[in-house]
């Protein structure tokens, strides 16, 4: 059998018992062949990767379209409410003036999108008798017990040189709202380059929004964006608001 | 639709099938991943790419029935991923233990990352015009006969189908030789 042939009935898995054993025996001896096939799987897989790339953008399209519904969803409450809020709206035009309402200030922004990151590094179960230096770290942080926290996760980062010890570190003093503590931590994490990096690059976002420091912010929550993955519909929908 | 019409459904790409399977789990597998400790986006990254593991394998041929529902079948895939993802950002042993066989699911998630010759046909391949994309698409990814590609694409014969494929093959050749052109 001509050898495109086999190769054509290789790939629609039609090669019979004896079709095989010569195909694998070309495979093995005679390198012009087994080229040519190693090529046609890298086309294989390079199609697969395409059609990925094609169905992530289709499950995103999916996911923007039920976020729209619920957007509007949320503006078709009663009108009541309306008439309210923009009573509400009216004084505080009056009070604050028309610029200050126009749009929310970095410090709120920070407010409704500030909330400290997740532990997990070390699930804790409740009622767990904590041993280890870690768990006590990661206890203290999820009960808020952020000074003694911060003096755990200081030692573990000394220890373990563990990158993420200084995120949640920066996380701990930025629920106690010392940021000026928390931005060389997380600078200093972000600089390691480690998995965790896009999440301080988030929290630096959020320390500089909340320091006034708009500007500063604006590339952290852009790179985010363009990263595609960690907080980039949040970042977005912050930088529509700076 | 039952099971096997939805499978099939998603075999021959039908969008609105996806949809459907992909809205009805939705909530449940974010509730699920939640005890895990990731936040949302990240657990929508996560479903996304189980969804799109189970439509390849139910394209490829892999998946064609399912003894368990798909719902068990997409968060086993899903489960597995998280795990994956937990491992590569902690780098730390998991409280609980991974007990997901990958042969119960016929999965083939272990996969190498892609290689330079792939990436540069990956991107050969969407610079080709829409009926080379067409015809090695159902060929390589679809897993369609030459004979079922005459049928569906009308071409004359089976030697114009298999010589429409050898130019396109030729040209994705041409583009990983010249990358740049």
């Amino acid at each position: 059998m001509e050898r495109e042939e086999l190769i054509e009935r290789y790939f629609e898995q039609k090669l019979t018992v004896e079709e095989q054993a010569e195909f694998d025996a070309l495979l093995k001896n005679d390198t012009a062949f087994s080229k040519e096939v190693d090529f046609r799987n890298d086309v294989k897989q390079a199609i697969n990767l395409n059609k990925r790339e094609e169905q992530k953008a289709l499950l995103q399209g999916f996911e923007e379209e039920l976020n729209n519904a619920t957007t509007s969803q949320q503006s078709t409450t009663p009108k009541i409410w309306l008439v309210a809020a923009s009573i509400v709206a009216l004084i505080a035009v009056g009070i604050y003036g028309a610029l200050q309402f126009s749009s929310q200030s970095p410090d709120e922004l920070y407010l409704a999108y500030y909330e400290p990151y997740e532990n997990v590094v070390k699930p804790i179960e409740r009622g767990e008798v904590s041993e280890d230096a870690v768990t006590k770290a990661f206890a203290a942080y999820e009960m808020e017990n952020y000074q003694f926290a911060i003096k755990q996760f200081d030692s573990l980062y000394t220890i373990t040189n563990e990158g993420y010890y200084l995120l949640y570190q920066a996380n701990a003093y930025m629920a106690l709202d010392q940021y000026d503590q928390a931005i060389p931590l997380l600078e200093k994490h972000i600089a390691l380059k480690d998995d965790f990096q896009p999440k301080s690059l988030w929290y630096l976002g959020l320390s500089y929004l909340k320091t006034e420091r708009a500007d500063m912010a604006k590339p952290l929550f852009e790179l985010l964006v363009s990263n595609n993955g960690y907080k980039a519909a949040k970042s977005k929908e912050i930088l529509e608001e700076l | 639709m039952t099971k096997q019409t939805t499978l099939e459904a998603l075999k021959k790409g039908d969008e609105e099938a996806l949809q459907e399977i992909y809205i009805s789990n939705r909530e449940p597998f974010i509730n699920y991943a939640l005890k895990f400790n990731l936040d949302r986006d990240e657990i929508l990254d996560v479903y996304q790419d189980a969804i799109i593991a189970l439509q390849e394998n139910i394209v490829s041929g892999k998946l064609s029935s399912l003894s368990s529902s798909i719902k068990t079948y997409l968060f086993g895939i899903g489960k597995y991923k998280i795990y994956e993802k937990i491992r590569k950002q902690s780098k730390l042993t998991l409280v609980e233990e991974n007990t997901l066989k990958e042969e119960e699911y016929d999965l083939d998630l272990h996969e190498d990352a892609p290689s330079e010759q792939q990436i540069l046909l990956k991107e050969g391949f969407s610079m080709l015009g829409d009926r080379c994309k067409r015809i090695l698409e159902l060929f390589y990814y679809r897993g369609y006969t030459i004979d079922e590609i005459r049928v569906s694409e009308n071409y004359e014969n089976n030697n114009t189908v298999k010589s429409q494929k050898s130019r396109c093959l030729k040209s994705l050749r041409q583009a990983v030789l010249n990358p740049t052109n």
